[in-house]
């Protein structure tokens, strides 16, 4: 895995804002980048809240079916980096 | 002539929701699910069926009240019976074939099962709407049935809690009573995935993250459909009412929140828009669980009996079904839809149910999970649930399976 820095500084806070305002109980410490979103707490509704979330406030319009399978800060990270290049 | 101007629409709606229940919270403590996830479900009761009771009974069930309450000329204008199901009893018999011998139909209709999951009601109400429509049998009827029954046990998980069984019935004609639809109102949107299926007569697949994130897709884009066709239109303020499918509470909620917050409502907004337009078509889902296709058409139910309105009330629908096809619609309801509506006592229906122990419902279970395997010879022993039955106050005649004789199936009342 590539170290932190790979990962677009923008899109990481934005959505570190909508883990914390779905679950704000989590602090910033437990929101480690591989963490899995399961274990943090994140069901399917709430991982479900916080894609779309982050889509709106990134004006990214993609299907929320691409983020299947997706498990990881760091994956989701990455995913929103590509789509947001488009 | 249009179908506005014919006025089709539904004419009488009538559900069967079983005659047993067992609390939600209850598989939560007997199958050690994750306790904390119960509150995301936002369910209360789940309707159980009796080993004697399959896709055929309930359509049965659900429809006869409505077929009894008309007259003999009405009853002979229903020309077209379509069974919306993904609990077929047989590859190439359709549910439609006992059903329509059992409500004692004409035999100048036409007979149909169809299959979309939990969108295929929906999908037959709008091709059997568009034939009556067309005006080439004037005068003509369709009565439209989503039935279906569970089979999951604990190797569905949290999914286990809120299936439903039961059946919508939908009586199309030129007399619309209960729905108007707004003429041409409705957008698609459908594609290919395995978000759930029922490959086997007793076992169901289910990606939950896969059927949520589909669902919310469709709803997106269905009604981005919708407003491509319809002028003016507004999320927050077109609808007075919204009535989604509901395979649980908590799903409706996540989808109308997502729906909210694309308008830029606020979280203290999206909670008050909820309350509503929204809560009032989960009070019967919340009773019921996964009604599969005819699930949406309860929560219409829902909105006409626990809803707080007169006149002109516009109610926005959406319905999704696995694998996947959806459809955001919608129409009017008034008074006369709480009339018609009222005669069925769907609430008191409901709060009539008798509740199980869970170690009944294990039992019950085990039985039910063969309601759809295809077996050549069976003898089905309703006295042992004579007991139950009588709990029930000024319970209607039902009907039920009696046995099944190479392969062909034989109902009665009791």
């Amino acid at each position: 895995m590539q170290p932190n820095n790979s990962l677009d500084g923008h899109i990481l806070s934005v959505l570190r804002q909508s883990l914390r305002t779905v679950l704000p109980d989590l602090s910033e410490e437990q929101l480690v980048l591989d963490r899995d979103l399961a274990e943090l707490g994140f069901n399917s509704l709430d991982r479900a809240d916080v894609i779309t979330m982050t889509m709106e406030a990134l004006g990214v319009e993609v299907p929320v079916v691409q983020f299947l399978g997706v498990k990881t800060i760091r994956e989701l990270t990455q995913l929103f980096a590509r789509q947001s290049r488009r | 002539m249009s179908a506005s101007e014919l006025g089709i629409g539904i004419e009488d709606l009538n559900v069967y929701l079983g005659c047993l229940k067992v609390p939600v919270r209850s598989f939560f403590q007997a199958r050690g699910l994750d306790e904390r996830r119960y509150g995301n479900l936002q369910m209360q009761d789940r309707s159980i069926a009796l080993p004697h009771e399959d896709p055929v009974t309930h359509a049965v069930n659900a429809a006869k009240p409505i077929v009894d309450a008309l007259g003999d000329a009405e009853r002979a204008s229903i020309e077209v019976l379509v069974t919306a199901s993904e609990s077929g009893v047989d590859m190439s018999k359709s549910i439609a074939s006992y059903v329509h011998r059992y409500l004692g139909l004409s035999g100048r209709c036409r007979l149909l099962e169809v299959k979309q999951a939990c969108f295929a009601t929906t999908g037959a109400v709008q091709l059997a709407s568009g034939y009556l429509a067309s005006g080439i049998s004037p005068g003509a009827r369709a009565l439209v049935i989503g039935t279906d029954v569970a089979i999951v046990n604990e190797r569905a998980q949290y999914a286990e809690p809120t299936i439903g069984t039961g059946a919508a019935a939908l009586l199309l004609g030129p007399r619309p009573r209960v729905f108007h639809p707004d003429h041409g109102a409705f957008g698609n949107h459908s594609f290919e995935t395995m978000d759930s299926a029922r490959p086997r007569p007793d076992f169901e697949i289910a990606d939950v993250d896969g059927s949520l994130f589909a669902y919310l897709d469709c709803l997106d884009r269905s009604f981005a459909a919708y407003a491509d066709r319809v002028e003016g239109v507004d999320f927050e303020r077109t609808f007075d009412y919204l009535a989604f499918h509901t395979p649980f509470v908590g799903l409706v909620k996540a989808a109308h929140r997502k729906m909210m917050r694309s308008t830029g409502a606020d979280p203290g907004q999206v909670a008050a828009d909820y309350e509503r337009r929204v809560a009032p078509s989960l009070v019967y889902p919340g009773q019921v669980g996964n009604l599969c296709s005819a699930s949406v058409y309860l929560a219409l139910a829902s909105i006409i009996d626990s809803g707080n309105f007169d006149e002109g009330t516009r109610v926005g629908l959406f319905s999704y079904g696995s694998g996947c096809s959806s459809e955001f619609f919608s129409g009017r309801i008034d008074m006369e839809s709480k009339r018609t509506l009222a005669k069925h006592r769907i609430a008191q229906r409901l709060a009539d149910r008798i509740e199980i122990t869970f170690e009944q419902y294990e039992r019950l279970l085990e039985e039910n999970m063969k309601c759809l395997v295809p077996v050549a010879d069976r003898v089905l022993e309703t006295a042992p649930y004579d007991a139950l039955l009588d709990r029930i106050p000024d319970r209607d005649p039902m009907l039920v399976l009696k046995r099944i004789r190479h392969f062909h199936r034989e109902y009665d009342w009791v």
